[in-house]
């Protein structure tokens, strides 16, 4: 008789999901499965809405990423009105991307991983939190919440309100930078960097300490998808799409975003309402991929920050022979790749006299009636698609999530991880922890789109296959 | 900067979610003497942002609360995070604690009742008029805190 383990809802992950794993009579693992019970529907609340209102309206969609939401959003916008936007917005708006990098790389690391990696996986979890992270080590966890902060100095330095700015739009950005807030921010880059650097010292020995744990955390080739300059640099805010495979070949490059429908497909399935986004030419479920830091690192042939740079090659040397790290535990390590390099562009585009310029908005009239803006949010590339009327009414939204194009790995993950751990039908502390450890490699955002519903505990069942539950567990 | 900082958080797109968000923009445009943010939902930086005043009043759409609710928060050092990217405010008032080592004198956990939560920019019948009852609420509460201000001082 087959049995099923859930574990529902999935903790310090943004959203509610739950994951079930199924075992046959022997206790081997048939199945694992990542669940999304929420459905969000913002594509469809979109609709009948003015273009113009669509910053303000997708950047509260996330409590997380809305400056992602935003950025994209004004991309799209730029192309329907067909206009090239001012060099002064265009960096303004790599500047507050890089702040949205900061802010939610930060806590990522500091706030929902660390307390696994500092304290253990099979730590009291009444302790393996914040709190005791501050007893662990306070100033790390101090500097965890420092960092984050620049990150939303800036989004409000620049957007005026940390959360929901409506600051960017289509043909640029509302207003120009306030100069005198300027060395006020970069007063805060050599802390931010310093922080950034033990993030990732600190990182380092903890991959020795799990160096046993670690190759199980979805530990599998697939493909990896992200934007790249047009040098081939990390990018954060334009660029093309590159598709490398698990031996580090490209078998995709230079991909307009605007085409991206024509690469990309989006299956579903009937036991999630998170969409599996798929690369059409491997088909579906073949066409596996991942985006967010793991890939964008991977795909990138270099980063045009000096300590960035240095930690991409030590990165690429894990891949050895494959030229692609594919075991998604890295995605940490180059989670904090990419917090040090926003930290070191953030400076370079402070110090740059073109983000000073007044002149930050092009304007036009609707010249176009679809529009695809694409960008790198923290979790990965971000499509927002728009078909419009001539009046700018929105007719089709479509919105590619980053977290959904990891769904295929992320439901990998938790199966390699589930033949690892579990041992018969008998829930672990260990076993659960380290399975909600692998979901958080990806730091899936799933929906934060309404906070007052749902509490958070940990819940977990075996049932047999007619749904009788035979054991369960409530943390 | 004020002494008092007022934390409406929801999300306004959700209906009866963003009834905290509404209360604290509210209370920005009749009391300029408090400082008002609004946010998404709560995060572990603005341990750091609480810690610096003397009240802190966090105002939140509720789906428990039957009417308008003014309940001071016991600081419980053992408070622990609920295991998501958003924080609470015990979790936020504990974390200013342990960290920075002060708290605010007096934190108030602000509630309005709340029962729809679809893809909408309006309130419910009953949230909208708790709303507005809500800043009346405030004003007293604001009052109470100035008269016991008053009274120490004269003590």
């Amino acid at each position: 008789m087959s049995k099923t383990i859930t574990i529902s809802p999935v903790t310090r992950i943004e959203g509610h999901a739950k994951i079930t794993i199924q075992v046959d009579d022997r206790g081997a693992v048939k199945d694992a499965r990542f669940h999304v019970n929420e459905f969000r529907g913002f594509e469809k609340f979109c609709e009948g809405r003015l273009m113009w209102e669509m910053g303000g309206i997708t950047s509260r969609i996330c409590g997380i990423c809305p400056t992602s939401h935003l950025i994209t959003s004004a991309k799209a916008g730029d192309d329907i009105l067909a206009v090239a936007i001012p060099e002064t917005a265009e960096k303004l708006r790599r500047l507050i991307t890089l702040a949205q990098w900061m802010q939610s790389h930060a806590l990522s690391f500091f706030h929902l991983s660390s307390p696994d990696f500092l304290l253990g996986f099979d730590s009291d979890p009444a302790k393996r939190n914040i709190f005791g992270l501050i007893v662990a080590d306070k100033d790390f966890a101090r500097r965890g919440i420092r960092v984050r902060k620049f990150g939303q100095e800036i989004i409000e330095v620049l957007g005026s309100r940390r959360i929901h700015t409506p600051w960017a739009v289509a043909g640029g950005v509302r207003e120009p930078f306030d100069a005198s807030r300027k060395d006020y921010l970069l007063g805060w880059i050599p802390e931010a960097k310093e922080t950034a650097l033990l993030a990732l010292e600190t990182l380092k020995k903890i991959h020795v300490r799990l160096q046993n744990d670690i190759p199980n955390f979805g530990n599998f080739r697939s493909l990896f998808v992200g934007l790249v300059a047009h040098d081939g640099a990390l990018e954060y805010y334009d660029g093309t799409l590159r598709v490398m495979d698990g031996t580090g070949n490209i078998i995709a490059d230079r991909i307009d975003p605007r085409q991206y429908h024509e690469h990309f497909g989006e299956a579903s399935e009937p036991w999630s309402y998170l969409k599996f986004p798929y690369y059409k030419p491997l088909g579906y479920p073949k066409g596996i991929y991942r985006v967010g830091p793991l890939a964008r690192v991977n795909i990138c042939e270099y980063i045009d920050t000096p300590l960035a740079e240095a930690e991409r090659k030590l990165f690429k040397a894990i891949a050895g022979d494959a030229e692609a790290v594919n075991n998604s535990f890295f995605y940490h390590y180059a989670r904090l790749i990419e917090l040090l390099f926003s930290v070191e562009k953030a400076e370079t585009l402070l110090k740059d006299p073109v983000i000073l310029g007044q002149h930050v908005r092009s304007k036009a009239m609707i010249n176009r009636d679809k529009g695809v803006g694409a960008s790198e949010a923290p979790r990965g590339t971000l499509f927002h698609e728009y078909q419009v009327n001539e009046d700018g009414i929105l007719q089709k939204v479509n919105l590619v999530i980053a977290t959904a194009q990891n769904n295929l790995a992320m439901n990998r993950t938790v199966r390699q991880l589930a033949i690892q751990y579990l041992d018969g039908t008998s829930i672990t502390e260990g076993m659960l922890n380290r399975i909600e450890a692998g979901i958080r490699c990806f730091d899936p955002c799933l929906s934060c789109s309404t906070h007052a519903i749902g509490a958070m505990p940990l819940h977990v069942q075996v049932v047999d296959e007619s749904g009788l539950v035979l054991s369960e567990v409530r943390r | 900067m004020n002494q008092i900082l007022v934390i409406g958080y929801g999300n306004t797109l959700r209906g009866d979610d963003g009834a905290g968000v509404a209360a604290a923009e509210r209370i920005a445009r009749r009391f300029p003497q408090v400082d008002v943010m609004t946010v998404h939902q709560l995060q572990p930086e603005l341990a750091e942002t609480i810690a610096w005043y003397s009240t802190v009043f966090f105002v939140d759409a509720s789906v428990s609360a039957r009417d308008i609710e003014m309940t001071p928060l016991a600081h419980l050092p053992g408070a622990r995070p609920e295991g998501t990217h958003a924080s609470t405010p015990a979790t936020l008032v504990a974390l200013s604690n342990e960290l920075y080592g002060r708290v605010p004198d007096t934190v108030f956990l602000g509630a309005i009742p709340a029962s729809s939560f679809e893809h909408a920019e309006s309130f419910s019948r009953l949230t909208a008029e708790k709303v507005e009852e809500f800043i009346d609420r405030f004003a007293l509460q604001l009052h109470d805190l100035r008269t016991a201000c008053t009274a120490t001082v004269h003590e």
